[in-house]
């Protein structure tokens, strides 16, 4: 049964399954994976729109979609991370659909899950079949029994921003509380039956701000990435790494962001080597799931990548 | 095909007044229960539409189904391959992740918008496409050109002076897939169409009818077929690879609205030999009701022990996929089945051919550990799915009690036809199969496979005709694939830098199928010298492979190549020369002489890049019953063959035959293909549509000598016979290629046979270690194959086969659970292939002489052309990076372990 809600409220009275661009959706009820009650988000007003917030930053509607996002002059200026994120999403028809809010709640890409024929223990089953079976798409870290990579480059970028979310039915909150932890395996996202995920804010740009993002994937485009970057740094006037924070993707079932390695890392050259151990020393030597342990050898480098990029160096466009 | 209902015409097609409304709603099949309907209003091609969608339905359903507009094709289902590229507000979305709720509203155009089918009524992007020979099988096509109007609407709107670029297009088209590659051509159409190459509607543009019908949406493929009460069918497949089938319960299924039947496929009792394997059929009314039906199938399953990976089968006490046997004999073939033993789940060796002095070859490879050179190693290349981007797909009709008519995506229209009648007992003329278009196969359509037999008996038990179209994950699955390969080589060169001989054993895992015949492709190489050649098949509870495209070719190759390279950094002699001085077949020496003249080449090369190069040789495959009528009459020029088209340009070529011979363009010949109502032609394996080239040249040959005796008579010159047959009856002569007949005494050395055709390839790969990515910069290929017929065909045969080469290179690596045996891969999001960034350009260059010997004197290009692509691009990996690949694709995960 779909339904069409004309308001927020009446989105969140129905407490069924969001839809708003649907590419992933479609595909995952069409396949048995997932059903119940569909709520379609198309009549509601409100959700697409990028304006001035009240608190000086910027909102982003739940249903902007990832193309009007990625073309933006504001977020393009002011936050080049997100927009260069949202640009590697997907293909440009998928682009053209999906959303912020989608992109930020969607279901990982485990190809277990994604096959009606295992139940695993993100779908109340008993264990997870990548441990035992091919995990070498997976998570060299393990944050919970799912080992499936958080599939939002979205996230990544906005963590980095340390960007809030608007949530019908709760307060401003920040991106990791409706990501959760990753601990559930079933808890694909942390919004409550209800809670309707309205818009994202970003807190104010300051000026000289630099971000880049690059990711590791076997074709040039379109393809969930092995492992992603997401960087955001400001330089002092002699050149020296003056804020910094980075995030990367691929390597846990949610994103990873090391607050003291950034740190560490201000007062350096972006050039300079020392930064590039930093990168190569963020992940232990001992990983869990040996089968993606590799993915630990690429984040040095495509840290590297996303830092020449935020320098302007290496210029990518997904 | 009589009473096919016929394809809308947009012209006829009135949306105002609600008139479609009518028709289309009247014409929907009711939906499966729960799923109710909402009114839907859209602006369709600039004109008002009101139809109705269900809440889980698509852009994609309420265009195909309920609009019946088949130009938007559905080939993946993911929103990854773009066939069903329309515009929302101007804007290409994927129609098939669309939902339908979206429609409401917008301004939507689809292919069927774009223009009409004449030439002159086409979009400017319409005709660059057709210009540059930028359609191949035609699946993707419709898609390619909406997202293309879309560029060059942006483009034109801007008031660009530049061109775009290859990488700015790269992106632009990032969401469409080629499957047969022609990327380049693709590159060159949008290009020309934005630069404004095509405004004047009354550009002269040769054109082949078939390109003209797939660039405007019209071709109908299987899967457009639209009959009166057809109904649609899903196979229930095994979850186990290896299972006893206890029984089934199709109750529940029949409960669902709209189900119609429920037919068994496997007895109780019977055992699957894969996860996949084909249990049961469900009916419904449409194909949203069949899969509701299908996942309410219970069946009981007594799981038996399974052999899903090589070592498995290989180990001690593994479970048999063939305990007796009479069931091996039944077995698959996924290359050519030659008699070997078996010793449990290995089968083999098949042996080198009589006189290839095996002894000496290993005594060759012995000495040379000792003083010598030994270019050795373990070669492994993956699974590589065919994945065509129509998939397998039937629909079947009885119009009597003993007649048939069949529409089936199939690379073999006679043999099926063939098959059918026999396995059905159908007398002459009761059997008819059409596939009109064929939206490529690489060798996985040819048989009566088990879609096509579900089709056939449940339109029999219905009385009604009844589609059954695989998807993408059932295609992955199911749809055939290029066996994965371990060779284990080695090539022995004497320390003055002979090549003293090769040794090379291979073993295939074909899942549970058999006729590995990797190590044989060594034959057609360095034909003269010494060599040991065996191939094992190593059966497994996993799907059959098939024989795909020069089968066996691209992993011989790369383990060949990659040896020769190294023994060329050995012997410090150029790669280049090294197979000169060792390849004495003067076609290839050609080509070597060509490549060395390649400009790049030379030089210093930046850090990170290399260049590669690699040889590769595969024999054509002749039909001697290849049959092609040639008529000529008032309304000019009709050729026709039973053969097909599945992109490999069999209706081109034809067309350039006979174009030349009568004197006419070849958008003057039309071409009839794809039913097994017209004379015999050959199925599109192994190249045998080639076969087609002489008969047609012999048909011409009769055609022109009736001409000549009707000039005659009438007075007049051959020459000017359309003014004989202005008036008349047509004049129509068929021809035969027949046996195959060596002329001998030609001057050509023994190691050169003529039937062989030849490969050089050399790639510019650039390998960036943060990344662990390998880009493949630049290709050159340069082919012998006789002479060429239809160069632009050719060419984009060439291109394809690279880039389908370059995937297995790369990035195709079909992935199967261990423990399971099941297909990890359900789409193109996971099974990735390449797209139009990832293909280079690549520069083509044919060298026609040397087979001279072989009727009709054009061999096949599309297998050869691709098989040296993988070597060449590991050689260029180690010219880059000094280190050597001997694992196929180069992952990011592989690329990382060699630079470590």
């Amino acid at each position: 049964m779909i339904h069409l809600p004309r308001s927020v409220s009446e989105a969140s009275a129905v407490r069924g399954q969001i839809r708003a661009g649907g590419t992933d959706l479609t595909l995952l009820r069409r396949r048995g994976v997932t059903g119940g009650e569909l709520v379609d988000l198309r009549d509601v007003p409100g959700l697409s729109g990028i304006g001035p917030h009240a608190t000086g930053g910027l909102a982003i509607g739940a249903a902007v979609t990832l193309l009007d996002l990625a073309s933006d002059a504001r977020i393009v200026a002011g936050w080049p991370a997100l927009a260069a994120a949202a640009d590697a999403v997907g293909n440009p028809q998928i682009r053209a659909r999906a959303t912020l809010g989608g992109s930020l709640l969607q279901e990982v890409r485990c190809a277990y899950l994604r096959s009606p024929e295992f139940t695993c223990s993100k779908r109340g089953g008993g264990k997870c079949f990548a441990r035992e079976g091919d995990a070498e798409l997976h998570t060299p870290l393990e944050n919970g029994p799912c080992i499936a990579p958080h599939p939002s480059t979205t996230a990544l970028a906005l963590l980095v921003y340390g960007a809030q979310v608007e949530v019908y039915g709760s307060m401003l909150r920040d991106v990791p509380s409706i990501l959760g932890d990753g601990a559930d395996p079933r808890q694909t996202h942390a919004l409550l039956p209800g809670e309707v995920l309205t818009a994202v804010v970003l807190p104010p740009a300051p000026a000289n701000d630099r971000g880049g993002y690059a990711r590791i994937a076997t074709r040039a485009h379109a393809e969930f990435p092995l492992v992603e970057a997401a960087v955001r740094l400001q330089l002092d006037p002699s050149g020296r790494i003056a804020s910094f924070a980075f995030a990367v993707n691929g390597i846990a079932n949610r994103p990873q962001t090391w607050p003291d390695a950034a740190r560490a890392c201000v007062g350096l050259a972006p050039s300079d080597p020392k930064v590039d151990d930093v990168f190569s020393g963020l992940l232990p030597r001992s990983l869990p799931i040996r089968a993606a342990a590799y993915k630990a050898n690429l984040v040095p480098g495509v840290l590297r990548v996303a830092l020449d990029r935020a320098l302007g160096k290496d210029q990518f466009r997904g | 095909m009589p009473d096919e209902r016929p394809p809308f015409d947009l012209s006829r097609r009135v949306f105002l007044g609600g008139s479609l409304l009518g028709a289309a709603v009247a014409g929907a099949p009711a939906r499966a229960a729960g799923a109710a309907e909402t009114p839907l209003d859209f602006t369709l091609n600039g004109l008002p539409c009101a139809t109705a969608a269900g809440g889980e339905e698509t852009a994609v359903d309420v265009l195909r189904r309920r609009l019946q507009l088949t130009g938007t094709k559905e080939a993946c289902g993911s929103g990854a391959c773009g066939a069903c590229t329309i515009l929302v507000g101007g804007r290409p979305h994927a129609a098939c992740v669309t939902p339908a709720t979206a429609l409401a509203g917008a301004e939507v155009r689809t292919i069927e918008g774009f223009g009409g089918t004449a030439l002159a009524d086409m979009h400017p992007v319409q005709r660059a496409f057709l210009a540059e020979d930028a359609v191949r099988c035609g699946a993707c096509t419709p898609g390619f050109v909406v997202s293309a109007v879309a560029f060059y609407d942006r483009y034109r709107a801007a008031q660009r002076k530049d061109e775009p670029s290859r990488e700015e297009l790269g992106r632009v088209f990032a969401g469409h897939l080629c499957r047969c590659g022609a990327y380049d051509a693709i590159l060159r159409g949008v290009t020309a169409a934005c630069v404004g190459v095509h405004e004047a509607r009354t550009s002269a543009i040769p054109v082949r009818p078939d390109a003209l019908a797939k660039v405007s949406g019209q071709a109908r493929y299987t899967a457009d077929i639209l009959l009166d009460g057809m109904v649609d069918a899903v196979l229930v497949r095994s979850p186990y690879a290896h299972a006893r089938l206890v029984s089934l319960d199709e109750h529940a299924a029949l409960d669902v609205e709209g189900v119609k039947r429920v037919l068994r496929i496997l007895p109780d009792g019977g055992r699957v030999r894969y996860a996949g394997q084909e249990v049961a059929v469900v009916a419904g009314i449409d194909r949203r009701t069949a899969e509701a039906g299908a996942r309410r199938v219970k069946a009981q399953w007594e799981v038996l022990p399974a052999a899903t990976t090589m070592e498995g089968a290989l180990a001690r006490a593994a479970p048999l996929v063939f305990p007796a046997r009479d069931e091996s004999a039944d077995a698959p073939v996924a290359g050519q089945r030659l008699p070997a033993s078996w010793a449990g789940n290995l089968r083999g060796p098949v042996s080198t051919a009589l006189g290839a002095r095996p002894r000496r070859a290993n005594l060759a490879v012995e000495e040379a550990r000792a003083a010598g050179i030994v270019g050795e190693g373990v070669f492994r290349t993956a699974a590589q799915a065919a994945a065509p981007l129509e998939p397998h797909v039937a629909v079947a009709r009885w119009t009597e009690e003993d007649k048939l008519e069949l529409w089936a995506s199939t690379e073999a229209v006679q043999e099926l036809a063939t098959e059918v009648a026999t396995e059905y007992r159908l007398g002459a003329g009761r059997c008819t199969v059409v596939a009109t278009y064929v939206g490529g196969g690489s060798g996985t359509k040819r048989h009566l496979t088990p879609e096509i037999r579900a089709a056939i008996d449940l339109a029999k038990i219905l009385r009604a005709p009844v589609r059954i179209q695989l998807d993408r994950a059932e295609e992955l699955r199911v749809g055939g694939a290029r066996a994965p390969t371990q060779t284990e080589l080695a090539l022995a060169a004497s320390p003055e830098g002979e090549l003293q001989g090769i040794v090379s054993r291979t073993y295939s895992s074909a899942g549970a199928a058999v006729g590995n015949l990797c190590s044989q492709a060594a034959r057609h190489l360095y034909a003269t010298k010494a060599k040991d050649l065996d191939d094992y098949d190593v059966v497994t509870h996993t799907p059959p492979a098939v024989p795909m495209r020069a089968p066996g070719g691209p992993p011989l190759f790369f383990a060949l190549e990659t040896a020769v390279d190294h023994a060329a950094r050995a012997l410090s002699v150029d790669p280049l020369a090294l197979r000169k001085r060792w390849d004495p077949d003067p076609v290839r020496q050609l080509l070597y002489d060509q490549a060395a003249a390649l400009p790049w080449l030379r030089g210093e090369r930046p850090p990170g890049v290399g260049i590669g190069i690699a040889a590769g040789a595969w024999p054509a495959e002749w039909d001697a019953g290849a049959s092609v009528e040639v008529e000529v009459g008032p309304e000019g020029v009709l050729v026709r063959t039973g053969a097909q088209d599945a992109g490999e340009g069999t209706a081109g070529i034809l067309a350039a035959v006979v174009a030349q011979r009568l004197g006419v363009t070849e958008g003057e010949v039309r071409v009839e293909l794809g039913s097994s109502a017209l004379v015999y032609g050959p199925p599109s394996i192994g190249g045998r549509t080639m076969s087609l080239v002489a008969a047609a040249e012999r048909a011409l040959d009769r055609l022109l000598e009736d001409l000549a005796d009707l000039a005659a008579e009438k007075g007049g010159a051959v020459e000017q016979w359309r003014s004989l047959v202005a008036a008349g009856p047509p004049v129509r002569a068929i021809g035969r290629r027949g046996e195959k007949v060596r002329e001998i005494g030609l001057p050509r050395p023994l190691a050169a046979d003529p039937d062989v055709a030849s490969v050089v390839t050399v790639v510019k790969v650039e390998v960036d270690p943060r990344l662990a990515r390998v880009r493949v910069l630049s290709g050159w290929v340069g082919v012998g194959a006789g002479r060429i017929p239809s160069l632009s065909v050719a060419r984009s045969q060439v291109v394809a086969a690279f880039v389908q080469n370059l995937g297995l290179a790369l990035m195709e690596e079909r992935r199967i659970d261990d423990l399971t045996g099941r297909t990890l891969q359900h789409d193109f999001v996971d099974y990735v292939v390449p797209g139009l960034a990832d293909a280079p350009p690549v520069e083509v260059v044919f060298a026609e002489g040397g087979h001279e010997g072989v009727r009709g004197g054009a061999l096949d290009v599309g297998e050869v052309a691709g098989v040296a692509v993988p070597a060449a691009i590991a050689n260029a990996f180690f010219d880059a990076t000094g280190r050597r690949p001997v694992r196929l694709p180069l992952t990011p995960k592989r690329v990382l372990e060699l630079l470590a």
